[in-house]
């Protein structure tokens, strides 16, 4: 209480109009004050505020700077309220009283629900070092008194904020370009800059609308990093900024998998500030040149860590452990009770294996073997290229390009265009998907948790999944984390109501979808599986809806795999190459031994599960070796995939079976034997964990190739021809009297230039060429290969070519080399040559240079009218352009383009369709 | 039920997965390297490899290009500073002819061994080097084998002997040279894994190596890279020079001496681990002798025979042997000291001069030869030597290459036969394209005061 003689601190309260149709409520509040105002204002939100102000009879600032200016030093605090806000009468007496007494410069009140007294909102804001505000309380915490001491806070919620005017006036008032939290934030650190003290009156109590509170929006954390940037020293931002900016990209990145959108916020935010810079440097100078302390005093009432990552922890927990089981309890009355449960430990242990199965990947991608290469450089370019761009695979054609250069493209250009990353995230993705997806399949046929994690670990990680991976079919290996899912969905009860039975066959529809996209041949997987199912229990009517959900899903797919599916001759794709499966002798004798057991002792659903396991496995090991039966190579690939989905089944089955106490006697043994071959094969996912590469063979290329890189001049802008045995060269190849051959991009070939088109005009020149170096009648075979932009030729493996190459006047043979290389000794051996014999480097499948007007350039690709800018002429059998713009590129095939956007559109339109389906009661 | 008949579905499509076939193993590759390029001209383009060419201040070096179809010909003369870009020509002709080109109007700085490409063809390449006091030259070869065998070397008193190895490709070539002399292996320590940088190449003095021996055959192995060797052997003024080759069972030299003036002689060596046996065939215009000679070739000893007492003047010897051997001719005018292995010194009172002249022979008769050069010495006298070791008789039509249309001289040489045709010198002559009735061999040979020079036709492939 102020002494007696001590003149009583003159109130201005400021009603921050938010809201207009709150404000008249909030300004009864004030007038009922027990410690009357001396006068009271409505700020802000123009036309709507001065028409608020006028209706309660009081007057209208603009702003709370233009208010300060109006007032004179007989006012001595400064009373905020935001429009809506229902103090107590006894709220503005509390704050004044404590205010002086403590002799604090700013003082805040407690916030309760305003539908809800006895519930808190705020009392007082602590925030982490990066201004994001963390409350401390539990969700609908009671007021039980246990936070009503006077204490020092970070800061105080400009909902109900004392401050004293000369202060309000010596930091210039809260930052009108800064939204009301924010502003809240930012105006206490100024305050205590300055020494003054920032304090929580608990007994000063303010209703307010929840929901209101804390209003997340990207102009919210815009506000925030304005903030730190103001108070901060430039030794505390030069860590701090770059840390906000990571931990935000991380929220951005995990929140889709929460159900948020972020990564525009997050983007938009930085954006905003700097937009503002100029006036953020005003800001900052003003707030830090009457600093009477340092940073030190804005860290003492900080948490630890980041508010975001807690947050983002404790969500992500939640939610694994409601997702992995949904009949575990999620038992809150414990930490101990949710250690322990099931869940919760098979949750941990799929994203620990998924980080050891795919670590080596996260710094080089995916390796440089056989038909697995890392990810081209930008993942826009690679969409491209598939919706309706140019396939650059050996010297390039309008073929075109599967759906996985698609959706890796675009998950690539989501990631910040790093290849790396985004093969390490669709890697890891599928391993975390497919061992959840197994655990949820599992459900559908009663088996509990741990089987079915290690059902999943052994589609993700078993012997057929190894088989895959050594193959290197990127396709099948990620299809696998989307493959269980796509029955799950199907399987899933079918839902009362019609919008949530139409979102139900659109999840269908868009898992399948993308199952299609990961491996085309896959896409009519979920409908063979279902129809067994539903041949397994003829007399359920589950199991034929399941059926029908999926048929109508799948067809609903296919748009998804525009315009692949529209353009591609499926009979040359479903027969083209060759593959053949030759299982090793153990997991064959496992998963007989562990089917034959399951077969004989399971029951139940556990022993649909066994029988359903058992036929994908013959039906899959049939098609894995189809060759004979005219199967191809993505055929066969896929076969292998169905019979690792059979096999995660018997292997469900059978160790799900051990735990049911009614299988007795020599049916118990034999289940026992059973189990033990599961157990082996779970085993034998060990061996692609040691390695880190998810089931992926070592690189063989790049460190043979890394070399071109580190030489003179721009190494992509040459071609490298390898040869070398078919199985030693990466993708396709080409065969010339016998000895295989192809041409790749320097220095690494990427994704997209694995397959090769049929032949055409360059392909035959360079055939006929190597026919003359066979029959010794080319001397100068440099000159000949650098016309084709070839500067190197690599012997990857034991070949008779090598010897081609030997004795050619302008070939050098590079020591030192990993392997026997040559160099062409020609200046001119680039893919792009201006007439004024300048070079062109490659940028995405085009060619960028300095501009040059009346000159053309020569482009060393498959000719074809498309190529510009014109005028186009065809020299040879490639192409020449105008130089004159800087670029040569490839005009996109309209047709191909509007169905690839057609096709994103339906798969967004499922998913989110799916999802809102799904959420509506 | 529902098991059973699972069990026998699975079982059954176990059993199909087992049955089927997996796919055939690839086709390999039906080749194992380059077609190897016999040394012979045909239609396509080719490159010929000349490693004795020098034009300074003492020797003219004249490239003689034919070719019996228009072709272009690109000179190329590789510094011997790695690094330096090479001097270059081209020679265009339009139809089928020949040319002689000056070196020396190319560049003039000293050796400039050199190779010519050709965009098409029939053509060849010979090089002709004269000073004061020496002529020598032969044809150009456009077979680079990894090993060649280079027989007929001496470094006995009056003969130096080089080896000039000449790497025209741009990457290093690392080669060792071993050798033979009638002593067995000679110890070349030093020429072990000796570098060639791309593009120059380099002469090794063997007389400061191994003095003193009367008969040295090398044998030169690329390890890396390619090189093609020459063999120099030098007398008091004139020098022969050869190129390498591959041993082979069967040898045939038209001119193994022009004239009585000058001694021949016939060097084999035998660079295989047991002995051969050569049966030497003699043949003049008057007819053959069949097995003149009979000798055995030990491994690594290379054999001299004395041809001199064989016939009198012109003669062509052919070799016959059950092992591969290589084998070259010579014919000096001062074989003073010389001693043929195994043969008795018979001495000689007179101080002739000493004009070499040696070649290479031609492993297989043919049809039809190209002769650069032929007719195209000034100052000499050029003869074309036909020699027909078979049981028919030939009709040789000689057509002159040159610039324009030159008219034909057609020869019968008999079986068993060898028959030198005269030419002298015609400035409007390049080279001969020679076309028989049946398989022949041939060469020619240039003659004058101040040297003498046999160079091995060029077989025409086709």
């Amino acid at each position: 209480m102020p002494s007696p003689g001590t003149p009583q601190p003159t109130v201005v309260a400021a009603v921050l109009a938010l809201d207009s149709a709150d404000i008249a409520d909030t300004i009864a509040r004030v007038r009922s004050q027990v410690y009357e105002t001396a006068r009271i204002v409505v700020v802000g939100s123009g036309s709507t505020g001065r028409h608020a102000a006028d209706g309660a009879g009081v007057d209208w600032m603009s702003s709370i700077p233009n208010l300060l200016g109006t007032i004179d030093h007989s006012v001595t605090h400064l009373w905020l309220l935001y429009a809506g806000a229902l103090p107590r009468p006894d709220a503005l007496e509390a704050l004044v009283l404590e205010s002086e007494r403590s002799d604090a410069a700013v003082a805040g009140s407690k916030l309760v629900r305003a539908d809800d007294p006895e519930r808190l909102i705020a009392v007082g804001i602590a925030t982490d070092v990066f201004d994001v505000p963390y409350l401390g309380l539990e969700d609908d915490e009671i007021d039980a008194g246990q936070y009503d001491v006077v204490r020092d806070v970070a800061a105080v919620a400009a909902i109900s904020m004392l401050i004293r005017r000369d202060l309000a006036r010596g930091v210039g008032g809260p930052d009108p370009m800064m939204p009301p939290e924010a502003a809240a934030i930012d105006l206490c650190q100024r305050a205590r800059l300055r020494g003054a003290r920032v304090v929580v009156v608990p007994s000063s109590e303010v209703l307010f609308p929840a929901e209101r509170f804390r209003a997340e929006s990207w102009r919210e954390g815009a506000g925030r990093i304005r903030a730190m940037l103001k108070v901060y020293s430039l030794l505390t931002l030069v860590w701090a900024i770059p840390l906000r900016f990571l931990i935000g990209l991380l929220e951005a990145i995990v929140s889709p998998f929460l159900g948020r959108w972020l990564l525009f916020d997050y983007l938009r935010a930085w954006a905003w500030n700097l937009w503002h810079l100029p006036s953020l440097v005003r800001e900052r100078l003003s707030a830090r040149k009457g600093k009477a302390f340092g940073d030190a005093e804005l860290f003492r009432f900080q948490m630890r860590g980041s508010a975001v990552i807690s947050d983002l922890g404790s969500e992500i927990g939640g939610r694994l452990r409601e997702r992995i089981d949904r009949s575990d309890g999620l038992s809150l009355s414990s930490i101990g009770s949710d250690l322990r449960q099931p869940a919760f430990i098979v949750g941990v242990l799929t994203v620990l294996i998924s980080l050891l199965a795919v670590r080596s990947l996260w710094s080089v991608g995916w390796p440089a073997v056989g038909h697995s290469m890392p990810l081209p450089d930008s993942g826009g370019a690679a969409v491209g290229a598939y919706a309706g761009g140019w396939n650059p695979g050996g010297f390039g054609s309008v073929q075109q390009l599967p759906p996985l250069v698609g959706l890796s493209g675009g998950v690539q250009w989501l990631l910040l265009d790093s290849p790396q990353l985004a093969a390490w995230t669709l890697s890891m993705a599928a391993i975390v998907a497919g061992i959840w997806g197994t655990v949820r399949l599992m459900r559908a046929f009663d088996i509990e948790v741990v089987a079915g994690w290690a059902a999943g670990i052994v589609l993700v990680a078993g012997p057929a999944a190894q088989a895959i991976g050594d193959r290197t079919a990127l396709g099948q290996l990620l299809a696998l984390g989307v493959l269980p899912w796509a029955i799950r969905v199907a399987l899933a009860r079918w839902p009362r109501g019609r919008l949530r039975r139409l979102g139900r066959i659109a999840a269908v529809a868009w898992v399948v979808g993308l199952l299609g996209v990961l491996a085309p041949p896959l896409l009519v997987v979920p409908v063979g599986v279902l129809l067994i199912n539903a041949l397994l229990q003829p007399r359920g009517k589950a199991a034929w809806v399941s059926l029908a959900i999926g048929i109508i899903g799948s067809v609903f797919a296919l748009p998804i795999l525009l315009p692949w599916i529209a353009v591609q001759d499926l009979h040359t794709y479903l027969t083209a190459g060759s593959e053949y499966w030759t299982p090793a002798v153990i997991p064959v004798v496992a998963i007989g031994a562990a089917f034959l057991a399951g077969v004989v002792s399971a029951s139940g659903r556990q022993l649909n599960a066994v029988l359903l396991g058992g036929m994908l496995v013959g039906a899959g090991a049939l098609v894995a070796r189809g060759y004979d039966l005219g199967l191809g190579r993505e055929v066969a690939l896929s076969g292998l995939a169905v019979v690792a989905l059979g096999t995660a089944l018997v292997v469900g089955g059978v160790l799900d079976s051990l735990r049911l106490g009614e299988i007795h006697g020599w049916r118990r043994i034999l289940l026992g034997v059973g189990t033990l071959g599961g157990v082996v094969l779970v085993a034998l996912t060990l061996v692609p964990l040691y390695h880190g590469r998810a089931s992926l063979p070592a690189d063989q290329l790049t460190d043979s190739l890394r070399f071109t890189a580190a030489a003179e001049g721009d190494a992509t802008a040459s071609r490298i021809l390898l040869v070398g045995p078919e199985d030693t060269l990466p993708g396709d190849s080409r065969v010339v009297r016998g000895a295989a051959y192809r041409v790749i991009s320097a220095p690494v070939p990427a994704l997209w230039e694995l397959d090769l088109p049929d032949p055409t005009g360059p392909d035959d020149a360079l055939e006929s060429l190597l026919l003359d170096l066979i029959d010794g009648e080319q001397s100068r075979a440099g000159a000949s290969l650098a016309s084709f932009g070839i500067r190197w030729v690599v012997v990857t493996g034991d070949t008779p070519l090598e010897a081609v190459f030997d004795g050619q006047l302008d070939l050098v043979r590079l020591g030192g080399a990993r392997r026997p290389t040559f160099l062409v000794d020609s200046d001119n051996a680039v893919r792009a040559l201006t007439s004024g014999d300048e070079t062109w480097t490659r940028s995405g499948t085009g060619y960028a240079g300095d501009a040059a007007g009346g000159e053309r350039v020569f482009v060393a690709e498959t000719a074809n009218t498309r190529w510009g800018p014109g005028p186009w002429s065809q020299v040879g059998w490639g192409n020449e352009v105008s130089a004159a713009e800087g670029t040569a590129g490839f005009s996109p095939i309209r047709p191909r383009r509007n169905e690839a956007t057609m096709a994103a559109g339906v798969f967004a339109f499922l998913v989110l369709f799916s999802g809102f389906a799904r959420r509506r009661r | 039920m529902k098991r059973i008949l699972v069990v026998i579905v699975v079982a059954a499509s176990i059993y199909g997965a087992l049955a089927l076939n997996s796919p055939d193993a690839p086709v390999g590759p039906d080749f194992t390297g380059p077609v190897e390029r016999e040394s012979a001209a045909s239609a396509t383009a080719s490159v010929w490899y000349c490693t004795w060419a020098a034009s300074g201040a003492l020797r003219d070096s004249t490239a003689m290009i034919a070719a019996n179809t228009p072709v272009t010909a690109s000179l190329t003369l590789p510094q011997q500073i790695v690094g330096e870009d090479p001097d270059t020509d081209q020679v265009i002709l339009s139809s089928p002819g020949a040319v002689a080109v000056d070196v020396g109007e190319i560049v003039r700085r000293g050796d400039t061994p050199m190779f010519v490409e050709f965009d098409g063809g029939p053509a060849a390449v010979a090089v002709v080097v004269e000073s004061d006091s020496l002529l020598t030259g032969d044809g150009c070869l456009s077979r680079i084998p990894k090993v060649w065998e280079l027989p007929g070397g001496s470094t006995r008193q009056g003969r130096t002997t080089t080896i000039r190895l000449f790497n025209p490709f741009p990457e290093m070539a690392k080669v060792t040279v071993s050798g033979s002399s009638e002593s067995g292996e000679t110890g070349l320590v030093d020429l072990q894994s000796i570098d060639i940088p791309g593009r120059t190449w380099q002469d090794v003095e063997l007389n400061g190596l191994i003095p003193l021996l009367n008969d040295l055959s090398f044998t030169v192995t690329t390890s890396e890279g390619n090189v093609v060797p020459s063999l120099v052997v030098a007398g008091s003024t004139d020098e022969a020079s050869w190129p390498g080759e591959a041993p082979s069972t069967y040898w045939e030299f038209p001119v193994a001496t022009s004239s009585a003036d000058f001694a021949p002689s016939l060097m084999l060596s035998n660079n295989g681990t047991n002995p051969a046996n050569a049966t030497i065939d003699v043949y003049t215009a008057d007819g053959a002798t069949a097995d003149a000679r009979q000798v055995v070739v030990d491994p690594s000893i290379p054999k001299r025979i004395d041809l001199s007492d064989l016939a009198d003047g012109a003669m062509g010897v052919r070799v016959r042997a059950d092992a591969p051997v290589s084998a070259v001719v010579l014919a000096e005018e001062s074989p003073e000291a010389i001693v043929a292995t195994g043969e008795t010194d018979t001495g000689s009172s007179e101080t002739p001069g000493d004009r070499i002249a040696g070649t290479v022979g031609a492993s297989t008769p043919a049809s039809t030869w190209l002769l650069p050069g032929l007719q195209a010495v000034a100052g000499a006298d050029s003869t074309v030597w036909l020699l027909n070791t078979g049981t028919d008789a030939a009709t040789v039509v000689l057509q002159p290459l040159g610039s324009g249309s030159l008219p034909t001289n057609k020869q019968l040489v008999p079986p068993g036969t060898l028959l030198g045709v005269p030419l002298g010198y015609d400035a409007a002559v390049g080279g001969y394209f020679v076309e028989s009735t049946a398989p022949i061999s041939v060469a020619w040979s240039a003659e004058e005061e101040k040297g003498i020079m046999f160079v091995s036709g060029t077989l025409v492939d086709g």
